[in-house]
């Protein structure tokens, strides 16, 4: 049985969308599980965090699991202070996503989803965090796709979870790059990534698009997809797939990879719908195949 | 400066000025001297896979070309290339013999362009980081080959040495013409400054106008 | 001679090491000739036997050797990173410093004894990540992430008790290091599990009329004028289109020179600098060595601190920065 889960929303978006968003996740969208909270810019928490709470309530009466995702990075007081009442918070009724150790010991002796941006590149390490209590874990989106199976194979929770559509995070900073963009400081940010609600393009100086800014978050800029590679993957043991919430419509989506999984509707057409919804931005998955994370790999005839 | 690139051109004078053939047969000389002084560094560099760099010397009319990996290294010397070689790097003569030297920082020699590369890296990667584990002694295998008292070896040392001064002055002098070239504008206190001056010149013109309009209207008045 | 802030400085060759030993290296790192560190460069690093040779010839000059072993293995391969360990460990290295979870469980299972570090590639930047490596592995350092600014550097080091070593000087990379992807996202090799960012072999550099175009892969990395320093090919040094305008998106070519802040940063609790530049030459470890070892001598003396300008002239961009050290970096 494979479960397709909604990443937590990358992006900063107004708290009205953010809120329409999710009730539509929650009524129409297949998916199992639904990833909630900040993970990129602490900052921006404070815009939508009084909204959680309800629209966690209303996932789960759709039954859908939710988790809470943490911050990449855990630095700031605030963050610290977060993260543990967070912790509090779920203690009884919901899980937690880690991004950054740190939240570790935040977590006292909670179980949690290691989530993609923790570094689990290999067995050992994955064993070491399933012995801390990770009850489920992302592989980062860097492995290849026989890492992949090598790592959910002997994995004792049976829970690995692998990016399978979006944007791919591909770095994280201190520094802001959306405001440096706008010459603007961290501090006085003005919140500028709110008018970028799929990322902001930084292309090569030839004009080429190449990536995709979200703060302090660098992205590809190309769409990553995995549909041809899911039945390997779980056969190998892969029990989740990720899909990262873009500013599309992402019921239609997530349906698309339901009746993927669910082999309704053969991959080929599947591509061919996404990329109707993703044109004119190209759909990248190099790194499942060894190749350039920004390389597409097609389909072996 | 002048006196000190002298003895620079005075070499490259010498180096122009034999045809490429002898230079070829020089270069094979000295590359035996250097094996029989390195060992190691030429089984290193004979053990890697093929690769063939292009040496473009600035101040000299010659190209050479290193071939290196495959179980063999030579060195020959050109007018041209015959085929494009996938690595070129390009400077001064002195720039160049003290990077093989490892006198000189290959990647500040890099960053100040006193050094530039053209096309792929990886042979001179490769080949920057093997001689990094030897110290070769240009100087000493020349000597070797003059004979220690020969004006040739004396006059080459006194070049390299000079060179190598320069080649590093003139990397903290591009250096400083890159910070200069990339200093803040001026601060906004200064451009305030400046505008309140023209403003007062300004100013003073519009009085001197006004002044010299009043004497004219009452003048007119008068008339 | 009491040493109020212990030197470390990199060696990528054995000669490297010997230069820097006898330029007044306190500790000295490197690594294998292999993808088990983050410098895996061709023709750089050590075999064990010259691991071995390296660590005596330090030993015998009163200076420690620690060896890298500080990227991240890849599902189904762990044998190169434990072969690592267990070869630093036969060599008598003083330290091994690590990234990986596994890789430091591994270690702290087999070799209690062998001191471990923990690398900047694990990018512990908050007391709480820094208590979890050292209660979770016995890690008895860190070193620190270039993102912290000095007052910050002094919070953690009071919050932790764990000695953290500190950059100094060398290249500045401006991501979190260990979670970066952008080299592997254009080249297909990573520097977490290979150890290599902008591998030489995908690095290209082009003519373009009276510009000088770099590449990594195929991906445009900047053009330069002939007045322009050029920089490493790495992807967070490249010069980008954004918002219709070509501009260094992540961070000027540059490099980090602490030496104004050695008084600062030894206030702070330091306990070790750390000169970047495995991959660099010798000349450079040498030059960047000995200016460190003359001001931090001065400074244990009371003395007021020599003008270190030769250092400018190693400095990628030709251009120095304190980094994240200075408050406004972020």
């Amino acid at each position: 049985m494979s479960a397709l889960t909604l990443g937590p929303l990358l992006f900063h978006w107004p708290a009205a969308q953010r809120r329409d968003f999710y009730a539509r996740i929650a009524d129409e969208a297949p998916v199992d599980c639904v990833y909630l909270g900040e993970v990129v810019c602490s900052k921006r928490l404070a815009w939508y965090e009084k909204d959680l709470p309800e629209i966690a309530a209303r996932l789960r009466r759709a039954g859908k699991q939710v988790v809470f995702s943490t911050p990449a990075l855990i630095t700031e007081t605030r963050e610290v202070k977060a993260v543990a009442a967070l912790a509090a918070l779920c203690a009884a009724e919901s899980l937690i996503e880690i991004n950054d150790l740190a939240a570790v010991p935040l977590l006292g002796g909670q179980k949690f989803v290691s989530g993609p941006l923790i570094n689990v590149f290999n067995e050992a390490t994955r064993d070491v965090l399933v012995r801390l209590g990770a009850v489920r874990v992302n592989a980062p989106i860097e492995l290849s796709k026989s890492a992949l199976a090598t790592l959910a194979a002997g994995n004792p929770t049976g829970e690995t979870e692998i990016f399978a559509f979006g944007r791919q995070p591909l770095a994280i900073s201190q520094r802001c790059y959306h405001a440096r963009a706008h010459d603007l400081h961290k501090d006085e940010c003005l919140f500028v990534c709110e008018h970028d609600a799929d990322g902001l393009m930084a292309a090569e100086l030839d004009g080429r698009p190449l990536l995709a800014i979200n703060g302090t978050q660098t992205l590809s800029h190309g769409y990553f997809v995995l549909l041809d590679e899911i039945d390997e993957l779980r056969a190998a043991g892969v029990s989740h797939f990720r899909l990262s919430p873009q500013a599309l419509d992402m019921v239609a989506v997530a349906t698309l990879y339901r009746a993927a999984l669910d082999h309704a509707v053969g991959t080929e057409e599947v591509l061919a719908r996404l990329q109707e919804g993703i044109a004119p931005i190209s759909v990248i998955n190099g790194y499942l195949h060894g190749r350039p994370g920004m390389a597409w790999q097609p389909r072996r005839p | 400066m002048a006196e000190l690139e002298f003895p620079i051109l005075l070499a490259g004078n010498i180096l122009s000025r034999l045809p490429a053939p002898v230079l070829t047969r020089a270069a094979a000389v000295l590359m035996r001297r250097l094996e029989r002084r390195h060992p190691r560094l030429f089984r290193a560099l004979s053990a890697q896979s093929q690769m063939m760099i292009g040496i473009e010397p600035s101040d000299l009319p010659h190209r050479f070309l290193l071939r290196f990996g495959g179980g063999a290294i030579n060195l020959t010397a050109a007018a041209h290339f015959t085929q494009a070689p996938t690595t070129t790097i390009k400077g001064r003569l002195a720039a160049l013999l003290a990077l093989l030297e490892g006198r000189l920082d290959s990647d500040a020699a890099f960053f100040s362009r006193e050094i530039t590369v053209i096309g792929n890296t990886a042979a001179i990667v490769m080949l920057r980081n093997t001689l990094e584990r030897d110290a070769v002694d240009l100087l000493a295998a020349i000597t070797a080959m003059f004979g220690p008292a020969a004006p040739v070896a004396q006059r080459m040392a006194l070049t390299l040495e000079r060179h190598i001064a320069s080649a590093h002055r003139r990397a903290e002098q591009r250096h400083d013409a890159f910070h200069a070239a990339r200093r803040e504008p001026a601060p906004l206190a200064t451009r305030c400054e400046r505008l309140e001056r023209e403003m007062q010149t300004l100013s003073g013109r519009l009085a001197r106008i006004e002044a010299q309009a009043r004497r004219r209207g009452q003048s007119g008045k008068v008339t | 001679m009491k040493r109020y802030l212990e030197l470390v400085c990199p060696a990528g060759t054995p000669m490297a090491l010997r230069v820097a030993v006898d330029a007044g290296a306190d500790s000295v790192y490197c690594g294998f000739r292999d993808c088990t560190n983050a410098r895996n460069y061709p023709g750089l690093n050590f075999d064990p036997d010259e691991l071995r040779a390296g660590v005596a010839y330090a030993h015998a000059r009163g200076c420690r050797v620690f060896v890298a072993v500080n990227t991240f293995p890849r599902a189904g391969d762990l044998g190169p990173w434990q072969r690592a360990i267990d070869a630093a460990a036969d060599a008598a290295a003083d330290a091994v410093i690590l990234a990986d979870l596994g890789t430091l469980d591994y270690a702290g299972r087999h070799y209690p004894r062998l001191r471990r570090h923990l690398s900047v590639q694990a990018a512990a930047a908050s007391p709480l990540a820094i208590r979890f490596y050292a209660e979770t592995f016995g890690v008895s350092r860190v070193v620190l992430p270039r993102v912290l600014a000095v007052a910050e550097v002094a919070a953690l080091i009071g919050k932790t008790g764990v000695e953290a070593e500190v950059f100094a000087f060398g290249s500045l990379g401006t991501m979190v290091e260990g979670r970066c992807y952008l080299s592997s996202y254009m080249t297909g090799r990573s520097p977490s599990c290979d150890g290599v960012c902008a591998p030489a072999e995908q690095v290209s550099y082009r003519e373009e009329g009276n510009q000088l175009a770099s590449y990594l892969g195929d991906v445009l990395m900047n053009r330069v004028d002939a007045s322009e320093g050029a920089a490493y090919p790495t992807p967070c040094k490249g010069r980008f289109l954004v918002r219709g305008e070509p501009r260094y998106l992540f961070e000027e070519p540059t490099a980090l020179n602490v030496m104004p802040l050695l008084a600062e940063l030894k206030a702070a609790g330091v306990t070790a600098l750390k000169i970047e530049g495995r991959q660099r030459s010798r000349a450079y470890v040498g030059a960047v060595v000995a200016a460190f070892r003359r001001s931090l001598d001065a400074l244990a003396a009371g003395e007021p601190l020599p003008m270190e300008t030769a250092l400018r002239g190693v400095a990628e961009g030709g251009r120095e920065t304190f980094g994240a050290y200075q408050k406004g970096w972020r």
